[in-house]
């Protein structure tokens, strides 16, 4: 019954999917997605999804469309954004609206994501 | 008192009669034989009363006991006893149907017999007593003062009533009303517009759910007459029907109050509102001197620009606005009235809501109220105009008159046997016409013939004079013979120089027929009482209680078992006791009902105002039994009159108070008067007496003849737009002098909007209307003079705006009055030197006139005119006017110069070639001069271009950097994150695979980490020029922000530098981003300290200087090079070491200042320190 805990990361630049695989691999079970249409289907067809890390620009819809369409149907998920901007009025728009639990500057420290995210799951 | 009854035996046979006599008599009974049916009828008829008789049934003489017993019984009430010696089945129930006090068998012996006699006796009595209560009962039902009625609750029919129900419905007998319902005796539809039949059968039903309502009726009796009953209903069932019980009570006057009430209330109302040059108040002073306003007119709001409500609540908004030196007058005033309870009127000056002083006349009259208050009514009038123009109006007699004479009594004289004088409802009394009974009858014609010799007798002793005065009734004879009761109060006078007598006479038919009644009633209330709303009791001849009804009981708070047997000294104190027992007395020994009225207080606590009618109550045979009493609860009633005499004195006072008539008439052409006040002989000259009803002339006739048709044209106007109408015209007085009045009035209408009457109030006028007159007819002399004046004259205002000119001045300028009033002479096309005007100017200031000055001018046409002008200041209604006259002397003067100019014309000529090359010189030197300006100002203007190009530059330099900033933000942020994300992923690596050599790489991975860190702050720098973080501005404490900024660089500063700072008296918020600010201040302070080497200072200097905040921030470090000072602004420019500066500081800095539109500029002497000044403007949040 020790599960480990399904994670999805959503980022157009492959380079930084990878780099969760490597990082988090050993801890959850990372599923990554190239888009948010990609992420949406992901979701649909694994219901163990409970956190998603999503990145904020990407072409077709942006991180935010993607979670807006994404909380709609998956209330229980946890979803944070992780931007290469500092803090827009999107996305603390989102933070009011309780859309996401947090959000990342990119560069973030792959350590304190993964203590952010430990937490969410207590 | 002898025991011994009497005992018929009827028995035909001696024998044994005699032996049944002896027997009977030994137990005491004196037994009387009849042996005959005759005997026996004799017996019993006799005057010896029987008690009781034996009846033998089977007589031998052939007469049948039976029969016999049949006949008595039918006309006598005895007991009756059969003997017999066979009973048998048949005889049994024969006997039986006639008397139930038994049979007996003659056999059954001796004790038998005797039970059988003692308790038919015994039965006998009971029975009498029942019946007795019985009647009691029937009788007092019957003569109740209380109109009792009872219905069928299916039928809803009467189908019984008492005598005061037949009364109180208006019939003579009780048949006429039974069988009917109390719809039929009512009007069809009830005041609420339902029907009467369907609202009866409702309340019946509710007391049949609810069993036992009250409501108000309105009925009609078969006159016609209407009349409200307050009906108490009870629903009951006896013998198996449902029934209910009628109480009524007519409340005809109660509801008579009431509505006078309201008609006084809204007579008030509508007097308040007619009244608009002044304002009506009532206000009470406390004992302790306190003031309170109780009532207003709506007028207030016009007078002193607040409401009644205000002004009740709050009483200095009026007296605050009584000019101070005033007050001391209307105080003493006020105190003088209040000690003999008379009007007193005075002036004083009042400041109205504009703020402008007017005259008020204060008319008022104190009362004393019950609490020992005073209570002032009183009018203000504005009587400004008045003072104006002349002394105060007349003022009227204050005491108003009680101008309803007592109509309902007759009045006569009678001379020689003769009535000379006879009112109108003397005539209405007996049906006659005035005509009809002066000089014609005399007081024997009117007198029922039986009471003749009374009556003529009293008159007789009038005329002798054996007596004053007398009262006395007698009975009447209408013309229509009916004969009616009437009361008489009767005196001696001289009538035309001869003896008569005169009186007052008084129908009280009514009166004598409702005793006539009551001394009918011999009634104990019983039965029906208990449930009455009223107390009931009966008292006997020594005020020991016979009876009494739940409600009375509730007073003494005890039942009535409790009070029978009882006096009033049981229960209050020997006082109120002694007080009954002198009102019962009284009662007693009226004859008749007494009425009064007091105050109780109940067991419970509560008090009723009780109004009492007592009634001595009489057996059959005369005797008196006692008093019986009915008290009603009428304080509600006291109340509502107590309010209504409260509102007819206050109108009293108001009309009273009135400089002018107050009327209330009739809308007719003769302006039929039904009421007028005392002020009317002031006005008119005639009385109110006079002019109500037209009686000496109606007051459509001293209306001035050509007026009439203005008036009532006026006054319907009015009435059709239901708007007060005002006017003035003129009457002739009662002198045959023609006045001018002024009047205000309004139409008074009925609820349906049927017009009742006209109310309004008149006053003279015309001493006003005389100095209007002399004053236009002085205005029209002074006008005429002018306009035959052959020149120009003006009058203006001191802006020399035209408010007036003649007739010569129109005409000579081509111009309308229409186009030159309100104008200045330049503005009607006149041209004026501005020198001659200055100089018009300086000679009116010191001298205020100018005496034939010559002026020349140009007129709109062009064309050049001189004027000899000649102005004066006068005082024109009371404002300095400018008076003007202007004669043209434009031809004389065009003569004269002509010939001037003949004679000077060689002289001019060479002048005006010198003066010409002269002024071309002038000319070509002001060109000269104006060329050089030029260049000057070109030269400034192209170093404001400058700076303004650099500033351009600048800002374009700032704002492509941000928009480029942001941009790569991202771009850079990402690949740095791949190396942080590579990072972490390597040293977990090596920390789980490779452990032995964490150590060695534990530097390299330090290396790479500073190194994104320190990309990344570069990169959050760069995108504060992109305004993402902008945040709503707010209000920001400027002076801690610079405070903030010293703390964080405290560590810099210590031991090292000393920071002067004078900012503390600066406004503290300026609207913004606080964090922006904080942003500015900072890097300024951070380069001011990091420029100073070893020890220094900073000074720190803010102030505000036309709506902008300069704080200059200057350091003793080591100054700028002047060829980097240009470049500070730029980004990326540094003077400092690799990793301590971006050069991006004072560029953002410069940004931050920019968008909040201040400026930053910077002096500097190298090695000596700089200067920061920043400007910023207050209240201005910047770019939003």
């Amino acid at each position: 019954m020790n599960k480990k805990t399904t994670l999805l990361c959503v980022d157009d630049e492959p380079m930084n999917l990878d780099l969760f695989e490597i990082n988090f691999g050993a801890k959850y079970d990372v599923i990554t997605a190239e888009s948010g249409s990609e992420g949406l289907d992901k979701l649909k067809v694994t219901p163990e999804i409970k956190i998603v890390l999503t990145d904020m620009k990407m072409p077709g819809m942006n991180g935010i469309e993607f979670i807006k369409i994404a909380k709609s149907e998956f209330p229980n998920v946890i979803f944070y954004i992780l931007t290469g901007y500092s803090i827009t009025e999107e996305i603390s728009d989102a933070l009011n609206d309780k859309l996401i639990e947090k959000y990342f500057s990119k560069p973030y420290n792959m350590g304190d994501l993964e203590a952010v995210i430990d937490e969410a799951l207590k | 008192m002898c025991d011994e009854k009497n005992i018929l035996l009827v028995e035909d046979e001696i024998a044994i009669a005699q032996n049944q006599k002896v027997l009977l008599g030994k137990y005491g009974f004196n037994v009387i034989v009849a042996k005959t049916e005759e005997e026996a009828v004799q017996a019993v008829e006799g005057t010896r009363k029987i008690n009781l008789i034996l009846m033998n049934v089977a007589l031998s003489n052939g007469m049948d006991g039976i029969l016999t017993a049949k006949t008595i019984l039918e006309k006598f009430d005895i007991p009756l006893i059969f003997i017999s010696a066979r009973p048998d089945a048949n005889i049994l129930e024969k006997t039986e149907r006639l008397t139930s006090y038994g049979y007996i068998d003659k056999n059954s012996g001796e004790t038998a017999l005797v039970a059988a006699i003692k308790m038919a006796l015994r039965l006998f009595e009971s029975k009498m007593k029942k019946l007795e209560t019985l009647s009691l009962r029937e009788s007092a039902y019957e003569n109740s003062m209380v109109p009792i009625v009872v219905i069928d609750c299916k039928a809803y029919a009467i189908i019984d009533c008492n005598k005061a129900a037949v009364k109180i419905y208006g019939y003579a007998a009780k048949d006429e009303i039974t069988g009917r319902t109390p719809a039929e005796l009512s009007p069809p539809f009830q005041y609420d517009g339902t029907s009467s039949s369907e609202k009866i059968k409702y309340y019946v039903e509710k007391a049949l759910s609810e069993e036992q309502i009250i409501f108000e009726w309105l009925y009609q009796r078969p006159n016609g007459s209407l009349w409200d009953a307050e009906v108490q209903l009870k629903s009951f069932i006896d013998k198996g029907n449902q029934l209910a019980q009628f109480t009524l009570a007519d409340i005809s006057d109660r509801k008579k109050t009431e509505l006078s009430l309201y008609d006084s209330e809204s007579r008030i109302k509508s007097f308040s509102n007619n009244f608009t040059s002044g304002m009506i108040y009532q206000i009470v002073m406390k004992p302790d001197g306190a003031r309170k306003f109780t009532y207003l007119s709506d007028s207030v709001q016009l007078l002193y620009g607040v409401s009644p409500e205000e002004a009740i609540a709050d009483e200095t908004l009026i007296y605050g606005r009584i000019y101070k030196d005033d007050i001391p007058g209307l105080t003493r005033a006020e105190e003088e009235a209040v000690k003999t309870f008379s009007t007193f009127k005075v002036e004083a000056r009042v400041k109205d809501p504009v703020g402008k002083i007017r005259w008020s006349s204060f008319v008022s009259t104190p009362r004393l109220l019950n609490d020992g208050s005073i209570c002032f009514d009183g009018i203000e009038f504005v009587i400004t105009e008045r003072k104006n123009t002349e002394e105060a109006l007349l003022e009227s007699e204050t005491k108003y008159r009680n101008v309803v004479e007592n109509s309902i009594v007759g009045v006569y004289i009678i001379q020689s046997g003769l009535f000379r004088y006879v009112n109108k409802q003397f005539c209405k009394m007996f049906g006659y016409t005035y005509d009809e009974i002066i000089n014609k009858l005399g007081p024997m014609d009117i007198t029922y013939p039986d009471d003749r010799t009374v009556v003529n007798g009293n008159i007789m002793r009038r005329i002798n004079g054996e007596v004053e005065f007398m009262e006395y009734e007698f009975r009447a004879v209408r013309k229509d013979n009916r004969v009616i009761s009437v009361r008489v109060l009767g005196s001696y006078m001289v009538h035309q120089g001869n003896p008569a007598i005169t009186g007052t006479i008084t129908d009280i038919t009514e009166q004598k027929q409702a005793e006539e009644g009551l001394k009918k009633s011999e009634a104990l209330l019983r039965t029906l009482i208990d449930i009455l709303p009223d107390l009931v009791w009966l008292k006997d001849s020594d005020g020991v209680y016979l009876k009494c009804n739940q409600r009375f009981g509730e007073m003494f708070g005890a039942k009535e078992n409790m009070i029978v047997g009882k006096t009033d000294y049981d229960f209050v104190d020997r006082e109120k006791a002694d007080f009954f027992r002198e009102k019962d007395r009284a009662a007693a020994t009226a004859g008749g009902p007494t009425i009064n009225e007091e105050e109780v207080t109940f067991k419970d606590g509560h008090n009723e105002i009780l109004e009492t009618i007592k009634t001595p109550i009489y057996a059959a045979d005369g005797k008196l039994i006692g008093v019986l009493g009915i008290s009603r609860d009428i304080t509600e009633r006291k109340k509502t009159e107590e309010k209504l005499r409260e509102n007819q004195r206050f109108l009293t006072t108001l009309i009273g108070n009135f400089p002018g008539m107050v009327y209330r008439c009739q809308n007719n052409e003769e302006w039929t008067m039904d009421f007028v006040s005392e002020g009317s002989i002031a006005v008119t000259g005639y009385s109110p007496e006079q002019l109500m009803n037209s009686k000496v002339i109606s007051y459509g006739n001293l209306v001035y003849p050509e007026d009439r048709q203005m008036v009532w044209n006026v006054v319907q106007s009015g009435i059709l737009n239901a708007r007060p109408f005002r006017m003035e015209y003129r009457i002739i007085d009662a002198l045959g002098k023609e006045k001018w009045v002024w009047e205000q009035g309004c139409g008074v209408r009925q609820d349906s909007g049927e017009l009742l009457w006209l109310e309004g109030f008149i006053s003279d006028i015309t001493e006003r209307k005389h100095a209007e007159e002399a004053l236009k007819e002085s205005e029209e002399l002074f006008k005429n003079i002018l306009d035959y004046a052959p020149y120009s004259i003006i009058l203006t205002d001191m802006d020399y705006r035209y408010k007036l000119a003649n007739k010569a001045f129109y005409s000579l300028n081509n111009l309308s009055e229409a186009e030159t009033i309100g104008k200045t002479t330049e503005e009607l096309g006149f041209v004026v030197e501005p020198e001659i005007s200055k100089f018009l100017a300086t000679q009116m200031d010191e001298n205020g006139k100018i005496e034939n000055l010559e002026m020349p001018l140009v007129d709109k046409n062009g064309r050049k005119i001189v004027f000899l002008y000649s102005s004066l200041v006068i005082q024109w209604k009371n404002q300095p006017m400018i008076l003007i006259s202007n004669v043209d002397i434009t031809e004389k003067k065009m003569i004269e110069s002509e010939l001037e100019k003949y004679r000077d014309r060689l002289e001019l000529l060479v002048k005006e070639r010198t003066e010409e090359l002269a002024a071309a010189n002038e000319e070509l030197q002001t060109i000269n001069e104006e060329l050089m300006e030029q260049r000057e100002e070109l030269r400034t203007t192209l170093d404001k271009l400058k700076a303004a190009q650099k500033r351009v530059v600048q800002s374009e330099k700032m704002a492509s950097l941000g928009i480029f900033a942001a941009g790569i933000a991202h771009e850079i942020n990402n690949p740095l994150n791949f190396i942080n994300g590579g990072v972490y992923g390597l040293e977990r690596y090596f920390r789980e695979n490779l452990s032995g050599h964490i150590d060695n790489v534990a530097l390299l991975i330090k290396a790479i980490n500073v190194g994104v860190k320190r990309a990344a702050e570069i990169v959050a720098s760069l995108s504060n020029y992109s305004g993402r973080y902008d945040l709503p501005p707010t209000n920001c404490n400027i002076r801690s922000i610079i405070d903030n900024c010293l703390v964080i660089l405290d560590d810099q500063l210590k031991n090292r530098i000393s920071v002067k700072k004078n900012y503390t008296d600066i406004p503290a918020a300026l609207i913004g981003n606080e964090r922006k600010f904080h942003q500015a201040f900072y890097n300024i302070l951070s380069n001011a300290e990091q420029s100073i080497a070893g020890k220094g200072e900073i000074d720190i200097d803010a102030k505000v200087i036309d709506k902008e905040l300069i704080i200059t921030i200057k350091d003793s470090g080591c100054g700028i090079s002047p060829e980097n000072l240009p470049k500070i602004f730029d980004p990326f420019f540094t003077t400092k070491d690799p990793g301590k500066g971006t050069g991006l500081g004072l560029s953002i800095t410069y940004n931050i200042i920019e968008e909040y539109k201040g400026t930053l500029e910077y002096e500097t002497k190298l090695n000596k320190g700089t200067k920061a000044i920043i400007k910023l403007p207050i209240n201005n949040s910047g770019k939003q």
